[in-house]
């Protein structure tokens, strides 16, 4: 698999976490602490994004926020978004799609749960 | 076989060549231990071991070593799986693999090196023997086709590789989808990042509790609870990453603390209040308890975290507290599902509930927003990766035609359409009934499965529902890789099938669920500890010595500023710096040397392999006892002591060791004892070999030495019998007629004595015929600084080591009494031979005219238990000596210690009174 894949965190701990797991799949990372940062990243290079994996409770834009300007962009209209919060209330995950998120993970994921979700998000 | 590697590499490639020699030896020594005592947890852990090199091995794709620990990894499944006992000739082969691999290792560090001294190069090239290791892995290959009786022998998976290529890059992806992802190498990172992101957020938490309690916005009891929220979100990853050694029912407690505290304060922010003085105590005294249990939590003591009155404190303060995400439920309650059936059901029941969610929203008559249309086929497109990355044709068909249809609305117009409506709903259901159908047929797979799948493994179970022939699972099996993996590779079986037949096993298991003890071996103690390369030590060392040559020059100034001060108070200033300077100096030495010190087990525990190969091959039993490998030595008399011991061990089985005939005869236990000890004695570490067997026979080395020609038969008579075993350090000397194959190296005695004394050491030897032998090693700790006291003979000055020193004494002249030609002399009721130093080492005699004093100073030299007194000149000071190692002319005196440069700048030289007469 070839690729980028946008990951959103707050906590350094937990993007590593989430970018070792990613990387196994032999995709690029590229990470961000918050969704301004994330914007700034993203509209800072010409990056094709295969994918991304955010956070929803984090400071300066959160992360509904950060899908909603996502999906306002036709280049990020279609490209899976998943949300990993510790927040795992219905109201939660309306929102997260609402916004636009195609799937709402709880924290803590596994692994390998994460990778097949990846995986079956891609279709391959 | 050519192997290339990058240069960027060059640092994997180190760690690699590090981490594998550790788990090599931790592997040796498993496999000697498993030999007498066969415990599974053992096996598991040099199994575990050996994975790991291979592991690393993989990561650079070096094939000996992967191939080669690939192939013992096999043989050690075997050995699990009780194939075949673990008998002599399965250890001996173990054993040979080992070395096999530490040979590759070796060539691959001395390759490593020669590219770091020169770099600038992009890649390097590594010639591998053809045969090494191949032979290896046959050895091993037939060995296990002869222990289970026949069977084809399993193929290296590079081999495999190479027969089919386009197969394995075509089912490589196949694969991927059932491997599990390896953590622990990140997990020790994580935790760290864990407990400082923690911290950090702790003492936000508190600087913001203090500026809540004055301020009203909003935004500080946001930023509080958003700390909570991610202190409670890394330990919820945390926990789940179930690595030993952790103490998860810290990071659980951390994790409900965080999470009470963020609900309370949740409370008050729905209602828009503001948190009271008390709350604020309370979550400040969470704060302190989060604070210790985080700084606990690498600790190995398990502490008793008891915040049960706390979490009951939190939950009165906020009656009203959020309850539902306390402890979140399996999703979609499919606990049971295969990994790929669960995830597939959670992203399409999650599409679905979306669709479901919007569906709810849609008015008649209204239009309905371009977003929900888009929302409804983002969500369809979710279900259709996944029903296509799982082949369920069928629902991919489905989810197709809708998109196709809602394509047919522009995006970016607001839509008002009954058709569009019921076509949504419609779609809603089908889809709906789809998946449950799906749903249903797997559970109902998983209900009706026989109870005894538990107990069968992978291949049965598809064997016996058909997806796969006997002649697959056989070729599958002999190749030793996890079964589905290869049934994937070769294409025999789906992927799905697989997933859902690991399921039914595990299904099975968990109804009939024995209750099994979990093999958790203890946490492996880590000491923190970094690795720092010997050069740098070595230079720092020597930069130490540099600053004592320096100290003891500012400790002359200050002497001589002493002897002429001109400003009065000088004097004293000057010493009170050098005294600063020394004691700092010493510390420095002090530390610097411990970071040198390397425990004698490094050594200790190559020796049971070195004492069962000598013993196996000689005929005789032994038990070796090994003792005090705590002691640390520094690392360069480390490796200096390794052969001398390596050969005492080997002759105290090979000659001190009777045969367990003779044993028995003797009324001795059959099984000889060999005892290494070490042990700590002033600034010496003594080492001790010892052995219960017939011990050294004084007379026979007398006689043998005659027959060798290194004493004359007239000294027979007169030699004591301490003297007599002394012989055997005599060169060419050997007890036993022919040389053995083990022993007899052509190192005797003779060289094991000449390298210990190389470094500084003594060796003893106790024997008592009948009962045993013991050598002991008298080993300084330190080479490189010592103290000694500087002596003057015929104008030149001289350092004597302070070890060699018995005493200092000066006797009148008319007590030196001339006996047999020599001078003795009586010191404290004991007759002392005197040498005159400068005599002793030819010395032109310049100096002062020694007749007119009346009293002679005398230094009593202890060498090796023999006592005689060296007549100086004068006895000057006594101070530490940076030894300097001799050039080449110089050193082959034997004389000499060394050199040492003194504050003056002046060199003196270091005797070695063992060789001095």
């Amino acid at each position: 698999m070839s690729g980028k894949v946008l990951i959103v965190d707050d906590s350094e701990m937990i993007r590593n976490f989430h970018s070792y797991i990613v990387k196994s799949l032999g995709l690029e990372i590229i990470t961000a602490v918050d969704g301004a940062d994330a914007m700034e990243k993203i509209y800072g290079s010409d990056d094709e994004l295969l994918i991304c994996i955010t956070d929803i409770n984090m400071p300066h834009m959160d992360g509904y926020t950060l899908i909603e300007r996502l999906r306002e962009d036709e280049a990020y209209e279609d490209i899976p978004i998943i949300i990993i919060s510790t927040e795992d209330e219905m109201k939660d995950k309306q929102r997260g799609f609402e916004a636009g998120a195609n799937l709402y993970l709880v924290k803590p994921t596994e692994p390998d749960e994460l990778l097949l979700n990846i995986r079956m998000l891609l279709g391959k | 076989m050519i192997f290339t590697f990058q240069t960027d590499d060059l640092e994997i490639l180190q760690g690699i060549v590090e981490e594998s020699s550790e788990h090599l030896n931790g592997i040796e020594e498993g496999i000697l231990r498993l030999e007498n005592d066969f415990e599974p947890e053992l096996l598991d852990s040099i199994f575990r071991a050996m994975h790991s090199v291979k592991g690393v091995a993989s990561f650079v794709d070096f094939v000996p070593i992967k191939d080669t620990a690939h192939s013992l990894e096999s043989f050690l499944t075997d050995l699990k799986k009780g194939l075949y006992p673990c008998s002599a000739e399965v250890t001996d082969l173990l054993l040979r693999g080992v070395d096999t691999l530490n040979l590759l290792l070796q060539q691959l560090a001395v390759y490593l090196q020669e590219l770091e001294l020169q770099p600038g190069q992009e890649s390097f090239e590594m010639t591998v023997e053809e045969h090494s290791f191949p032979e290896l892995i046959k050895q091993v290959d037939d060995l296990r086709k002869v222990l289970t009786s026949g069977g084809e022998p399993a193929i290296p998976v590079s081999e495999i590789a190479e027969h089919c290529p386009e197969e394995a890059t075509n089912q490589q992806a196949a694969v991927e989808k059932l491997m599990k992802l390896e953590l622990s190498p990140l997990f020790d990172q994580m935790l760290l990042d864990f407990m400082e992101e923690t911290s950090e957020h702790l003492e936000d938490i508190e600087a913001k509790c203090v500026l809540m309690e004055k301020s009203s916005d909003p935004e500080v009891l946001n930023a509080i609870m958003r700390g909570f929220h991610s202190i409670k979100g890394g330990a919820g990853v945390i926990s789940s990453m179930h690595e030993e050694g952790v103490q998860d029912a810290l990071v659980q407690t951390i994790k409900n603390l965080t999470h009470g505290c963020e609900s309370l304060l949740q409370t008050f922010r729905n209602q828009a209040i503001k948190p009271g003085t008390e709350v604020i105590d309370l979550i400040l005294t969470v704060v302190d308890k989060v604070v210790f249990l985080t700084a606990n939590l690498q600790n190995e003591e398990a502490i008793d975290p008891d915040v049960e009155y706390l979490l009951e404190r939190i939950k009165k303060m906020a009656p009203e507290a959020n309850e539902s995400g306390i402890e979140n439920p399996a999703q979609g309650g499919s606990s049971a599902l295969p990994q790929q059936m669960a995830a597939f059901m959670n992203i399409s029941g999650q599409a679905m509930e979306s669709i479901k969610g919007l569906i709810d929203t849609i008015e008649p008559d209204t239009p309905i927003n371009k977003k929900r249309i888009k929302q409804y086929s983002r969500a369809l497109k979710s279900i259709e990766s996944t029903a296509r990355y799982l082949e369920y044709e069928e629902l991919v068909q489905e989810v197709a035609q809708t998109l196709t249809y809602l394509s047919g609305f522009v995006p970016g117009v607001d839509v008002v359409s009954e058709d569009l409506t019921n076509k949504l709903n419609k779609s809603f259901e089908q889809m709906k009934h789809l998946l449950e159908l799906k749903l249903n047929h797997v559970k109902s797979m998983l209900e009706n499965v026989p109870l005894e799948y538990g107990e069968k493994r992978l291949g049965e179970i598809l064997l016996e529902e058909n997806k796969l022939t006997p002649e697959q699972l056989q070729k599958a099996l002999d190749q030793q890789k996890k079964l589905g993996d290869i049934l994937l590779l070769d294409g025999s079986v789906k992927a799905q099938d697989v997933d859902l037949a690991l399921a039914k096993q595990a299904a099975a298991r968990e109804k009939t669920r024995e209750v099994t003890s979990d093999g958790k071996t203890a946490a492996e103690a880590a000491g923190q500890s970094i690795r720092v390369s010997q050069e740098k030590l070595d230079r720092l060392m020597n930069m130490i010595g540099e600053l004592i040559i320096s100290k003891n020059q500012i400790h002359h100034l200050a002497q001589t500023i002493a002897n002429e001060a001109v400003i009065p108070g000088m004097a004293r200033e000057a010493k009170a710096v050098a005294g600063e300077l020394a004691r700092i100096s010493d510390e420095l030495q002090d530390a610097i040397m411990s970071a040198r010190m390397v425990p004698l087990k490094v050594l200790f525990q190559r020796y049971p392999r070195t004492i069962r190969d000598t013993s196996r091959k000689a005929g005789k039993q032994v038990e070796l006892i090994i003792e005090g490998e705590d002691i640390e030595l520094d690392k360069t008399v480390i490796e200096a002591i390794n052969d001398p011991l390596v050969h005492m061990l080997r002759n105290a089985v090979d000659h001190g060791l009777e045969s367990p005939d003779e044993r028995r005869r003797l009324g001795k236990p059959a099984t000889g004892t060999v005892r290494l000890r070490a042990y700590y004695q002033g600034t010496y570490a003594v080492i001790e070999i010892s052995d219960d067997g017939k011990g050294l026979n004084p007379d026979e080395i007398k006689f043998k030495a005659v027959k060798k020609g290194l004493i004359r038969s007239s000294q027979i008579e007169e030699m004591s019998n301490d003297e007599a075993l002394q012989l055997i350090f005599s060169p060419g000397f050997s007890t036993r007629d022919e040389v053995s194959e083990l022993s007899g190296r052509g190192v005797g005695m003779d060289v094991v004595k000449t390298n210990t004394e190389k470094i500084g050491g003594l060796i003893n030897l106790d024997s008592k015929v009948g009962e045993g032998t013991t050598f002991s090693l008298k080993i300084p700790l330190s080479m490189s600084i010592i103290r000694g006291l500087m002596v003057e003979s015929r104008g030149h000055h001289f350092v004597i080591p302070l070890d060699s020193i018995e005493e200092t004494v000066k006797i009148t002249r008319t007590g030196i009494r001339s006996y047999k030609q020599r001078m003795v002399a009586d010191v404290r009721g004991e007759i002392l031979p005197l040498y005159e130093l400068g005599e002793v080492l030819n010395l032109e005699n310049e100096g002062i005219d020694r007749q007119t004093a009346d009293k002679v100073p005398v230094v009593v030299i202890n060498s090796d238990g023999y006592k005689y007194g060296l007549i100086i000149d004068a006895f000057q000071k006594e101070q530490e000596f940076v030894v300097k190692a001799l050039a080449e002319e110089m050193a082959t005196l034997k004389i000499y210690n060394g050199a040492s440069i003194l504050g003056d700048g002046s060199v003196v030289l270091i005797l070695n009174c063992t060789q001095l007469l």
